[in-house]
Parts: structure tokens; C-alpha cells; sequence
């Protein structure tokens, strides 16, 4: 076996023992259903599963009972009409956890995720950079304390919506930096699987739409390149790549929000009644507030600063002319402007929107759990690895080295503290017999009074 | 043309001094129940009674100059404070033309020296007018400029008065020491050493004579403290106590607000030798440079280079002072403030990242957050946890620094270091 081929093998398994790690951390810390998100999205996936896309007022009042009874709520289910109760949020992670439901292992559908962005995350960086810093970012990709702790918690759809987006994104990415070298069916794949990722980020997270048009702005930046340079033919065969990928997830969801709220173009946050509204006003407390939440959450910021920053620096200075022949071999100077604005505009377009975000403005997540924060920003996690694993390759050796093992501990250390540091919830079924077995039309009384809260000694619950 | 040089240089200076000027005055928030305490103090002195013997202080003699030098300006306690900010700046100001000084010696362009001061000075914070330390970091920054240029019985008596002012600019003398010996031999360094003792008797002899339990019970309130809640073994704890662990409380003591916990007491105890550890490993690093450059080949680069390795291992030695302390005040920051800017060798960005991100993390702990912190909120525990490693990491990044005479500097670097001329 030839050196090469040896370490290639070596920083294939030494990635692939990271990633199998990190499932086993997720598994082996006891998941606690945390915020309303878990709760609902868990009763969203049962009534989904019996096919029912919205539910009566009985049936939300048992199941909002039943989750009392553990100490949740069901805040993202609302009355959306005449008796009936729809889900706030996208529907695209309930639909892609129903497969794992049924099977009775919801926790495997963020595995499975987990294990497709580690893959992108290590194809895209092997192509800008090699095999060290592949595996490096693959790692450190995973073992971000957000990272791990949206992964263990099956129900919430924070880590469904990055993976997916990490996903798109990056072999979006990968297409832009190889499409020269790939036959014309192998391009369109990819760019279709890109697209489809894309999409469905969106279907899974509303908000993720605009990170989804600033890859739209890039495609179409690049088309018409293309299109002026007289590649008018490759040019309409990727728009139809693009355009089947990013319609089928589309096409799902507006049919759903037809179904739902009767209408294609309504949808679910406009029945919010949770402070989620965005506004420039909100972005003063939030630097007050998820700063430090951020720096605990992603441990991989700072380098990301300092890499966007270095790189702007290094690709100005080439366009100097006397600059022209210096440094030519540096992987700043080779990454292209364009790929490095489509990942800035990655990020800025996630902590761009969130800044503004009202709900982690308002002052009642002051002293909450960094987690409940940081995640929102958990979308910009691969440009924000992709970047500081890139700057990282031209640190010292010794700083790398020190920077890595300080990141893995510290990914799995504030991991352990996010997922032990709420209350333990009782142990209880996803797949709940009282909710799931009431007749569509049940007026439900007698159901309602039997849920007992093991907490009080009454044995009823008001909802 | 060279008069144009040194005149375009004179205006940029000034204009940072106005810089640091404005910031101190109309940024900073000046006064708060330290400076209060401060101004108690100098009343008492106003009214003729001697510290140490009239009333009990908690700091060593030199902090009393500081303290009573703004009283004679004005003895109420608005004008006390207003003084107190200005005597701050103007040890600051004392502090940037010496790191320019130095700087321009170990080869450190003034620019960065002058935005390296100036950024570490911001990310600090108001603690800079609230506290005196500002005084003894200076101070320490004098001695070693005193070093740098040969002036070396200079150095050892300026460092005497620093450490007289607080205790920390001690850790420094070892690496003078190590410094001098390694250069002139173990005889060049006896004067030095016997001005060190000479002058520190001159201040401590009369405190001791009017009072010896007062004067000496100033040192020892410090050291008998137990685990202060923002030092690095606290936050451990806390961690710990979040992840259920351990348990962990903060508490309100007399001086501080400190941690209990059962782990609390024996980590109390044994800090002093983790401590003495960190500061021997600095101590054997900075020998084992300074043996290198002995016995490099080049002639004048091992004179050049030294300069280097003693700001970089000052640097390291009071870093790792602060992480292995049982006691992590805000203001101590301030001590590693004007030696920031000097810092050289390849981790020199990361360092700066690091340490400016821990002093916006101090600053983010405390005042904004200190009640967060006191009711362990998740976040604040965090922003405390986070500070820490950081300095830790910034302490091994230093130690595992290659030597200067590894790397390969330009001949401008050049020093007027003399060998042991006394």
C-alpha cells in the first residue's frame, strides 16, 4: 500500500470511528424531551403517522394533557379554524421521521443525517484542501456542542433542518468547484440532489428560505456568466436540474399548507402566537444576549472570523497588480471569490435573520440554557466549520493540534452539560394509546379525566 | 526627512494619548465601591493616622501612594474619583510610550504596539479606572524596559516597588534572574539581587517597626482567602455542579463572593503548589531558552533575541499565575495589559484573539452578569468556564512557543542589552 493510499485509509476510519462516536454520545446520554418544539413535533409525528394533518380541539386537549403530565406543552400546535388544530412550524421533518416512527426508532433519523453531512462536509473539504483537513472538518462538524445536542434530541427539527441545508449547500458547493471535470449526467445528479437538499431544508424550517436564495442569487450570478460566455445549452440543462430538485420539496409543501390551512400560500407562522416576529430593533439585546451562548455553542466561531477576515485580505491584496504572482499556491488565493461570498452569505444570512430574532431578544431568556439560544444558528454551521478548518490548515502545527483537541473536549463536555441540565422527564411513550386510539369525532370526557398526573393526587389535569 | 518621520510619529502618539484620554473620561464608567474604599483609606491617612497600625488594610504600602496621591487634588469624594481616572491615565499614558519603547527593541512595529494597547485597553473595560492595578502592570513594564537596556539595578529596584505596590510583579524576578546569570554569570547577579532586598527593606522596615502584626496581616488576609468564585478551580467546580457532578454554591465571604462545595477547601489548600508547578514549568522553559541562545552561533542575534523571549515568558508567567490562582479578580486582567502588545512569535494572532476574547468575557462576567453568575445561570457559568480555558490554553500556546532563537528574526531586532554591567 502506498503512503498515500495508507493515509487516505487512515483519515477515512479515524472519521468514520468520529462520527460512529458521536452517534454513540447521543445515545448513551439520556435524551429528556427540553423545549414545546420536542413535545409538539412528537404529537405532530404520532397524529401524522395515523394520517391525521390536523387535529380536533379533543384530541389537542388530551394530548396537550398527556404532555402536561410530563411537563410539556404543546405551544406550536394552534387553533387554525373552526375546531381544529394545526402545527405552527414546517411539516418536512415530521414527514422524514415517519419512515424511523414506524419502526420505532425516531432517535436513527438525525443519525442518518448526521452521518450524510459528515460525508458532504468531507467530500467538499477534500476537494478545497485534502484528506487532513476532510477529516478535521468532518470531526469538528460534529462534535459541536449544538451540533451534538440537536442530534440527540430526535423530535426537534433544528438538526433535520442544518443537516439538510449542510447537505444542499454543500454539494452545491462541490458542483461549483468540479463541474468541469463531471459528465454533463453526473452534474445534473449532483445538482438535482443539491437543489432537493436545499429544498427541503426549507420544507423542514420556513426560515431557511433565505439561505436558500442567496444559493439562488448564486446560481443565477453564474448562469448568467454562462450564458454571456455562450454556454447557452449547459445553461438550460442546469436550470432544469435546479428547478426539478427545488420543485419537488416545493411542490410537497404547497400541497400541504393546501391541505392544512386551505390555501397553498398560508402558512403556519401566521397563526403564531409565540414572539417570533424579526425586527432591527431586536438586534442590540440579542448581541447582549447570544453572544456568549453563540461562543459556547460553537466553539468554531472565533477561527471563522478570523479565517472570512484573512481571506478578504489575502484575495484584495491579489488584485493589486504587484501582487499578482505572490502566493499563488495559498488556498485562500486559490478559493473563488464567488465561493467565498456564497459562504459569507451562508452565514450572514442565518445570524443575519436570527440577530433580529424576537423571541431570544426578550428578556425572558436571560439565564436559560445556552442551547435554547444557540441553536437557531445551528444552520450555518458547515460555511462556519468549512472556513475555520480551511484557516486552521495554515495555523502551526502545534496550534492545530491544540485548537482540535480543545474543540472535541469541549463539544462533548458543554454536550453532556446541555442534554444533563434540565430536569429529568419520566419515562414515557411516543406512541401514546390514549391519544392515538380516540375515535375522530370522540367528545373525549371520559378520556380526558382518566389522564392522571403522577404529581398530584387529584388524578385530573385541566389543559 | 528624518525630522518628518519622528514629527509624523509624534502626532500619531499624541493622538493615541487623546485616544486614551477620551476613552478614560467619556467611555469609562469611573468610580464604583473600590475607589470608595480607596478614598476611605486616603481620608484616614488626610487625618494623620498611620495604616497598618491606626487601621487595617488588605494592601501592601505602595498601594497607599496610589491611593492617597488623588486625595491631595481633592478630598471629597466626586473630585477623589475624577483624580483617581486621572492618575489611571496617566499611568496608561506611561504605559504606551514604554511600549512603544519596547516594542520598537524587540522589533514590533509601533503600529501594532499602539493598536495592541489600545484594543486590550477597550476590551478591558471601566475596570481600568475602577481599580488601581493599572499602577503595578506599569510599573512592572518599567522594570523590564529598565532591563532591556542594561539599566539592571534599576530594574530590580523598580521591580521591588511594583511588587511593594502588589504583590504579582515578583513572579518577574526569577525570569531576571535566570536573565542576568545566563549573561554575566552568578556573580553579576548578586548586586542586583541585593537592591531588590535593599530596597523592598526600605519600604517594609518602618511598617514593620510601627506595626508588625497590621502590616504583615496584609499579606496574609490575601493569602488565607478561600477559593474566589472566578478563579479557574471555581469554575471547574460550577461545571461539575452542571453537570450534576458535583455540588457547588457561590457564597458571599468577607472579601469576595467565593465557592462552596466539599472539593472546595482541599482545592484551596493545594492551589499554591499547582501554582508553584505552573510557575516553575515557566521558569524551566524560559532557563532552558535562555541556554540556547548561550549557545547559539550567531554573534549578536542571541543579544537581539533576548528581549523577546523575557516579554513573551513575563507574559507567560503572570498568564499562568492567574490561571493556577485560587483568587481570578476582574481587574487582574489589567495586569497582563501593557505586556499584551509585546508579545511575539508564531502564535502571536492567536494570542491576541485570545486574550482579547477573554477580557470581553471578564468584562461580559463582570459587572454585566455577576448576578447570573452568583445564581449559576447556564450562560454566565459558561462565559466564566469559557475565560478560563481560554487563559489556560493562552498559557500552554505560550510554553510551547518554539524559542526565539529557533526562529528566524530580522537584524533590526537589535537590543542594547549589556552583559552584567551591574
Amino acid at each position: 500500500m502506498s503512503k498515500d493510499s495508507y493515509r487516505t485509509l487512515l483519515y477515512r476510519t479515524i472519521t468514520a470511528l468520529g462520527v460512529v462516536l458521536a452517534f454513540l454520545l447521543t445515545l448513551i446520554i439520556p435524551q429528556h424531551m427540553r423545549e414545546s418544539t420536542d413535545w409538539s413535533f412528537q404529537y405532530a409525528t404520532q397524529n401524522f403517522s395515523q394520517g391525521r394533518l390536523t387535529v380536533d380541539g379533543i384530541t389537542i386537549g388530551l394530548e396537550g394533557a398527556e404532555a402536561y403530565k410530563y411537563s410539556g406543552l404543546l405551544s406550536q400546535y394552534v387553533l387554525i379554524g373552526d375546531n381544529l388544530w394545526g402545527l405552527t412550524e414546517a411539516p418536512g421533518y415530521i414527514f422524514y421521521l415517519l419512515p424511523f416512527y414506524y419502526i420505532h426508532a425516531p432517535e436513527l433519523g438525525n443519525l442518518v443525517l448526521a452521518a450524510g453531512m459528515a460525508a458532504v462536509a468531507y467530500l467538499l473539504l477534500k476537494r478545497l484542501r485534502g484528506e487532513k483537513t476532510a477529516c478535521l472538518g468532518s470531526l469538528l462538524l460534529l462534535f459541536t456542542p449544538v451540533a451534538l445536542a440537536m442530534m440527540q434530541r430526535g423530535y426537534a427539527d433544528s438538526f433535520g433542518a442544518a443537516a439538510f441545508l449542510s447537505m444542499g449547500g454543500g454539494l452545491y458547493i462541490y458542483y461549483c468547484l468540479c463541474s468541469q471535470e463531471l459528465t454533463s449526467r453526473s452534474a445534473g445528479i449532483l445538482l438535482f440532489l443539491a437543489w432537493i437538499g436545499l429544498g427541503c431544508s426549507v420544507m423542514i424550517n420556513y426560515y431557511n428560505a433565505l439561505v436558500v436564495l442567496v444559493f439562488m442569487l448564486h446560481f443565477v450570478y453564474m448562469s448568467a456568466r454562462s450564458w454571456l460566455a455562450g454556454r447557452r445549452r449547459a445553461v438550460v440543462w442546469t436550470a432544469v436540474w435546479t428547478g426539478l430538485g427545488l420543485a419537488i420539496p416545493l411542490v410537497g409543501l404547497l400541497f400541504y399548507q393546501n391541505a392544512v390551512f386551505g390555501s397553498p400560500w398560508r402558512f403556519g407562522f401566521q397563526y403564531a402566537l409565540l414572539p417570533v416576529s424579526f425586527s432591527l430593533s431586536f438586534l442590540r439585546p440579542n448581541i447582549k444576549y447570544v453572544t456568549v451562548a453563540l461562543l459556547v455553542g460553537f466553539p468554531l466561531l472565533t477561527p471563522c472570523a478570523a479565517a472570512f477576515f484573512t481571506a478578504l485580505y489575502r484575495k484584495t491584496r491579489l488584485l493589486m497588480p504587484r501582487q499578482e504572482t505572490e502566493d499563488i499556491n495559498d488556498t485562500w488565493t486559490k478559493l473563488r471569490w464567488d465561493i467565498l461570498l456564497l459562504l459569507a452569505g451562508w452565514i450572514a444570512a442565518v445570524y443575519g435573520l436570527y440577530l433580529n430574532y424576537e423571541w431570544t431578544a426578550s428578556t425572558q431568556v436571560v439565564g436559560i440554557p445556552f442551547i435554547v439560544m444557540a441553536r437557531y444558528y445551528l444552520p450555518a454551521e458547515l460555511p462556519l466549520t468549512v472556513l475555520a478548518v480551511l484557516w486552521l490548515g495554515h495555523v502551526p502545527r502545534k496550534l492545530l493540534l491544540a485548537v482540535t483537541i480543545l474543540s472535541l473536549a469541549w463539544g462533548v463536555v458543554f454536550f453532556a452539560q446541555s442534554a444533563l441540565s434540565y430536569p429529568v422527564v419520566l419515562s414515557h411513550s411516543p406512541y401514546n394509546p390514549l391519544a392515538s386510539s380516540l375515535p375522530e369525532n370522540s367528545n373525549g370526557m371520559s378520556n380526558m379525566l382518566s389522564i392522571e398526573n403522577p404529581n398530584t393526587t387529584t388524578g385530573s389535569v385541566r389543559v | 526627512m528624518n525630522n518628518v518621520i519622528k514629527l509624523k510619529w509624534v502626532i500619531i502618539v499624541v493622538a493615541f494619548c487623546l485616544l486614551h484620554l477620551l476613552i478614560f473620561t467619556r467611555v469609562f464608567y469611573n468610580g464604583g465601591p473600590d475607589v470608595g474604599g480607596y478614598y476611605k483609606y486616603a481620608v484616614e491617612m488626610g487625618h494623620g493616622q498611620v495604616a497598618y497600625r491606626d487601621f487595617l488594610v488588605e494592601y501592601p504600602p505602595g498601594a497607599l501612594v496610589v491611593f492617597y496621591l488623588p486625595y491631595l487634588v481633592s478630598n471629597n469624594l466626586q473630585g477623589y474619583e475624577t483624580a483617581f481616572t486621572f492618575e489611571m491615565l496617566l499611568f496608561d499614558v506611561i504605559g504606551l510610550l514604554l511600549v512603544l519603547g519596547l516594542g520598537k527593541k524587540a522589533g514590533i512595529s509601533p503600529w501594532t504596539s499602539l493598536t495592541g494597547y489600545t484594543l486590550a485597553m477597550v476590551a478591558i473595560g471601566s475596570i481600568a479606572v475602577q481599580r488601581f492595578d493599572m499602577v503595578p502592570a506599569v510599573i512592572t513594564l518599567g522594570a523590564v524596559y529598565a532591563f532591556s537596556r542594561g539599566n539592571y539595578k534599576t530594574a530590580w529596584a523598580i521591580l521591588a516597588i511594583g511588587t511593594m505596590t502588589k504583590l504579582f510583579p515578583g513572579v518577574l524576578a526569577p525570569l531576571f534572574l535566570i536573565s542576568q546569570w545566563r549573561r554575566g554569570g552568578l556573580r553579576s547577579v548578586i548586586p542586583s539581587v541585593a537592591t531588590f532586598i535593599v530596597v523592598t527593606l526600605l519600604i517594609v522596615a518602618p511598617l514593620l517597626a510601627l506595626n508588625r502584626a497590621g502590616f504583615i496581616s496584609s499579606f496574609t488576609i490575601q493569602s488565607q482567602r478561600p477559593l474566589q468564585l472566578e478563579s479557574t478551580y471555581s469554575s471547574l467546580l460550577l461545571l461539575g455542579n452542571s453537570l450534576g457532578i458535583i455540588k457547588a454554591q457561590p457564597i458571599q465571604a468577607s472579601i469576595s463572593y467565593d465557592i462552596a462545595s466539599s472539593l472546595a477547601g482541599p482545592l484551596a489548600r493545594y492551589s499554591f503548589i499547582f501554582m508553584g508547578l505552573g510557575l516553575l514549568a515557566v521558569y524551566s522553559f524560559y532557563y532552558r531558552n535562555c541556554r540556547n541562545l548561550a549557545h547559539s552561533p550567531a554573534g549578536a542575534a542571541p543579544v537581539a533575541l533576548a528581549l523577546a523571549d523575557l516579554l513573551n515568558y513575563s507574559f507567560a508567567a503572570i498568564v499562568v499565575l492567574l490561571s493556577t490562582s485560587k483568587v481570578f479578580s476582574p481587574q487582574f486582567m489589567i495586569w497582563l495589559y501593557p505586556l499584551f502588545p509585546l508579545v511575539s512569535g508564531r502564535f502571536r494572532a492567536a494570542i491576541w484573539v485570545i486574550f482579547l476574547t477573554a477580557s470581553c468575557l471578564t468584562w461580559y462576567i463582570y459587572p454585566l452578569h455577576y448576578y447570573d453568575l452568583i445564581d449559576t445561570r447556564q450562560v454566565a457559568v459558561n462565559a466564566l468556564i469559557l475565560r478560563n480555558i481560554l487563559m489556560i490554553f493562552m498559557a500552554v500556546l505560550l510554553l510551547g512557543e518554539k524559542p526565539a532563537s529557533a526562529v528566524d528574526k530580522t537584524p533590526e531586532a537589535q537590543l542594547e542589552l549589556n552583559p552584567a554591567s551591574g
